[in-house]
């Protein structure tokens, strides 16, 4: 099978499977007791609208049709690239997510890329220098961010570095008064959510990749290599790295929820006007059509993050060649 | 070397992918965004950031919507002035209603505003099709006619006395939206009104920025560009306004407390809001009258106004506040005495039998659930209050923290606490809460109150148009509700706002529970003034 092929192969699976979460998130999302009307009216504004008027404006969201039939209407519309009209404002919900997704997309794209430097550099630098000061301070701190909440070491971090040193901005993409855009304000602007949200996401990769080197570090053709004399860089590097990689890379790929998760809490207290403060809004007000959307969006976010991660194997590991034969 | 320099690579694209999608979310920017010199830039941080701008859908439903101007508005002490109306006349049958307009106001695309927008807008909100959460004031509406184009008359098919009021919604431009749905229409991001200020650009979830419309009828606001910037959470917002970053903001008392300074200074608005312990008249044991104010005198409301608002609010009896215009002083009032309610209850037949601390009666306890909105530590901190003070007169509450949803079935027989706000006129919303055609429908009536003399009381206030006859009517309303306690109301809430000692021009206005750009401080944002 060559390459092309077996991408095809596995890109073919990423359908059917979103076609399963799309029907779960769609059941899951009606299953909450938040009526749509009264949360995007107001409860007392929706009690002081006659039912006639009421219903009018269910019908109008295509709330009167069965469960079954709200699904299918919904998925022959996505086909169109029409993800539904937002209740609460009105507009396309493909249009109220796609203007979100940018802020979202820098500040998970900085938080990702400081979990993967920060758990390589760290991870194989405590396997090296195992049982060392290094190695027990790395532990120790990996284990205190990993169990402090994140909204706590936002909070605490923009305390010291914002309030106390004066040194970064408290929120936002941009100061508010600020008229136009430049890459150096935002540059300040992100290093905190960044910061924050790599600091809580990577401990558990650091420890999963150190115990993923220990491993292999004992392993013969390791005690091998160091016989022959080859160089310890190389050794670490090019021979225990490669092979340490290969579940660090799956868990890599998982770690999408886990950032869309830390998104959600650090988009709010930063006041990131990302997709993750979208959601929470959205859902706690029963926008079905942005829930979905948003739902389907985080859901082609994780399998791509998987689907990358099985490409990239083949280039970390010459075993895997298009559907796991050896050569 | 091989899978280093693919990582390598790999990174590289990652980050170039990353910087592309840089100036599509970010670098757009507007003409009217560009600054002038030495511009009068003020931020300010509201609560909530709102769906859309279209007065129709009911944004700015009490006024100070910034972009749009209604025919009346709401001066200092809510007493209602001309805006877009220069006069109006109220025929002596209190039907038909005759506005003329001011004939020097443009729309600020430079259109000229005539009568038409004005029968426009009012059409529009009585649309079943658009489901305008102001529908329900229009109902009385007969026909709305265009005299000339500075004239308007409107005809009820009764009187309804607040109805004046309900004119302070904006008026839309009938020439932008004549023909397109006004649910989906883009013009509720983006829109054109006759207000002070001009709209200039909406970043979801970031900021909406305005621009002073040089042509205002009532003059050129004060300063230049308002920035609002949307900042959900409260601490945050705290530290944006000690910082400097933003000039004024809603705050919780207990951290506005914390903002003062030298450059801060905190603003208490009085609110109309009160709080109340909702005691459902289907449930048998809350028909005694005893039980009910018993618990009245039984709970501490000036501790739970000093200990849990922070000193920020007053005592209720009844649901009008000491400085609302109908408040009637002569009601009856329940100050803080627990020997008086264990004599209330005994005289009802309550007693600790079993010496377990809590009464009884036939064998069966004193002993309820309250129900309250769990999101909200607010109500949480005075449902406790609540439960430990009606502990000392032998009354077991048992508190269940829920979702609005999981209470809605159950609060027709579980006590509940509630917050309504009566601000403007008395009519919104006591008729919906104590009238007894409304029992049993939604959120209208939670108590299940059944009164014949205060469903009458209520259809006088509303259809009585002299203000010292509605005054009378609405005091014996006060009387009745503060006897007998159907709710049995704990406290009126203020809001704290902090804002920098360099605004000039703020004044309060009392408010509802709203926590919009278009009440509050926020109300009067085209008369504040920064100094040079």
């Amino acid at each position: 099978m060559d390459l092309g092929r077996y991408i095809f192969k596995r890109g073919s699976q990423l359908l059917p499977l979103l076609f399963g979460i799309s029907i779960l998130a769609f059941l899951l999302i009606h299953l909450s007791p938040v009526d749509p009307v009264e949360a995007c009216l107001g409860k007392e504004e929706a009690s002081l609208l006659a039912p006639e008027d009421l219903a009018g404006l269910r019908a109008s969201w295509g709330l009167d049709r069965p469960l079954y039939g709200q699904y299918f209407i919904w998925l022959a519309h996505v086909f169109q690239g029409d993800f539904g009209i937002s209740h609460l404002s009105g507009r396309p919900a493909l249009a109220v997510i796609a203007e979100r997704i940018p802020a979202t997309l820098v500040l998970m794209g900085t938080g990702y890329l400081l979990v993967v430097v920060l758990s390589i550099y760290l991870g194989v630098t405590s396997a090296k220098r195992q049982d060392t000061f290094f190695d027990h301070t790395c532990t120790a701190l990996s284990f205190i961010f990993y169990s402090t909440p994140n909204f706590w070491l936002a909070l605490i971090l923009v305390y010291l570095f914002s309030v106390k040193l004066g040194l970064l901005p408290v929120c936002g993409m941009a100061s508010p008064k600020a008229l136009t855009f430049s890459l150096p304000e935002l540059g300040r602007h992100l290093i905190l959510p960044a910061a924050v949200l790599a600091l809580s996401t990577s401990p558990w990769y650091i420890r999963f990749l150190r115990a993923s080197m220990l491993e292999v570090l004992a392993l013969d053709y390791i005690l091998l290599a160091r016989a022959k004399g080859l160089p310890e860089k190389m050794i670490i590097f090019k021979h225990a790295l490669r092979n340490a990689l290969l579940p660090f890379l799956t868990l890599l790929g998982l770690a999408f929820p886990h950032l869309i998760g830390g998104a959600v809490v650090i988009e709010t207290i930063f006041a990131w006007p990302g997709v993750g403060r979208l959601l929470v809004e959205s859902a706690l007000r029963a926008d079905y059509p942005v829930v979905m959307g948003l739902t389907f969006l985080f859901s082609v976010f994780v399998l791509l993050g998987n689907f990358l991660a099985d490409i990239a194997y083949l280039f970390v590991d010459p075993r895997i060649r298009y559907g796991g034969e050896a050569d | 070397m091989k899978f280093w320099k693919k990582a390598f690579y790999l990174t590289g694209i990652l980050l170039v992918i990353l910087l592309a999608s840089l100036p599509a979310g970010c670098g757009k920017q507007k003409e009217a965004a560009t600054p002038a010199a030495k511009e009068k830039v003020v931020v300010i941080a509201p609560k909530y950031e709102g769906d859309h701008l279209n007065p129709v859908l009911g944004y700015g439903r009490y006024g100070g919507s910034k972009f749009f101007n209604g025919l009346v508005r709401f001066d200092e002490n809510l007493n209602l002035v001309p805006d877009l109306a220069e006069s109006w006349e109220v025929s002596p049958d209190g039907k038909t209603y005759t506005f003329k307009l001011r004939p020097d106001v443009k729309w600020h695309d430079g259109k000229e505003f005539t009568a038409h927008d004005v029968k426009f807008t009012y059409e529009k909100i009585r649309d079943p099709n658009v489901a305008s959460p102001l529908k329900p004031f229009f109902d009385f509406v007969e026909e709305i006619t265009v005299v000339d184009d500075h004239t308007i008359k409107i005809q009820l098919s009764k009187p309804y006395a607040p109805f004046l009021e309900k004119l302070v919604v904006g008026i839309v431009p009938g020439h932008l939206l004549e023909g397109k749905d006004i649910k989906t229409a883009e013009f509720n991001q983006h829109p054109v009104g006759t207000g002070p200020f001009k709209f200039v650009e909406w970043k979801k979830g970031e900021k909406l920025v305005m621009v002073a419309n040089q042509e205002y009828f009532r003059g050129k606001p004060k300063i230049d560009r308002v920035v609002v910037s949307f900042i959900p959470d409260e601490n945050t917002r705290l530290l944006q306004v000690t910082k400097g970053e933003v000039d004024a903001a809603f705050l919780p008392p207990k951290l506005a407390a914390k903002a003062q300074s030298e450059k801060i200074k905190i603003y208490t608005v009085p609110t109309g809001e009160w709080c109340g312990l909702g005691l459902p008249y289907k449930n048998p044991l809350f028909q005694d009258i005893r039980l009910r104010q018993a618990i009245a005198y039984a709970i501490d409301k000036q501790a739970v106004v000093d200990r849990i608002l922070e000193g920020k609010g007053e005592p209720a009896s009844n649901p009008l506040r000491s400085n609302h215009r109908a408040y009637n002083p002569e009601a009856k009032k329940y100050p803080y005495d627990p020997e008086k309610a264990k004599a209330l209850l005994a005289g009802a037949g309550w007693r600790d039998t079993n010496n377990d601390g809590v009464l009884e009666k036939a064998g069966k306890p004193l002993r309820f659930t309250l129900l309250y909105a769990a999101d909200d530590v607010l109500r949480k901190d005075i449902c406790t209050a609540v439960k430990t003070d009606l502990k000392k007169v032998g009354v077991d509450v048992e508190l269940a923290g829920l979702s609005w949803d999981q209470i809605k079935p159950r609060m027709d027989t579980d006590a509940t606490l509630f917050f309504w706000a009566t601000v403007y006129d008395v009519d919104d919303p006591n008729y919906q809460i104590w009238h007894s055609q409304f029992i049993g429908q939604g959120w209208n009536n939670p108590a299940c109150y059944q009164n014949k003399k205060v469903d009458e009381l209520l259809e006088k206030g509303r259809a009585t148009l002299e203000e010292g006859e509605r005054k009378k009517i609405y005091a014996e309303l006060q009387q009745i509700l503060a006897e007998e306690q159907p709710v049995v109301f704990i406290a009126h809430m203020d809001h704290t706002y902090a804002a920098s000692t360099r605004i000039k021009g703020i004044k309060v206005q009392p408010e509802g529970h709203s926590g919009y750009l278009t009440e509050g401080l926020w109300w009067n944002l085209e008369e504040w003034e920064l100094p040079e």
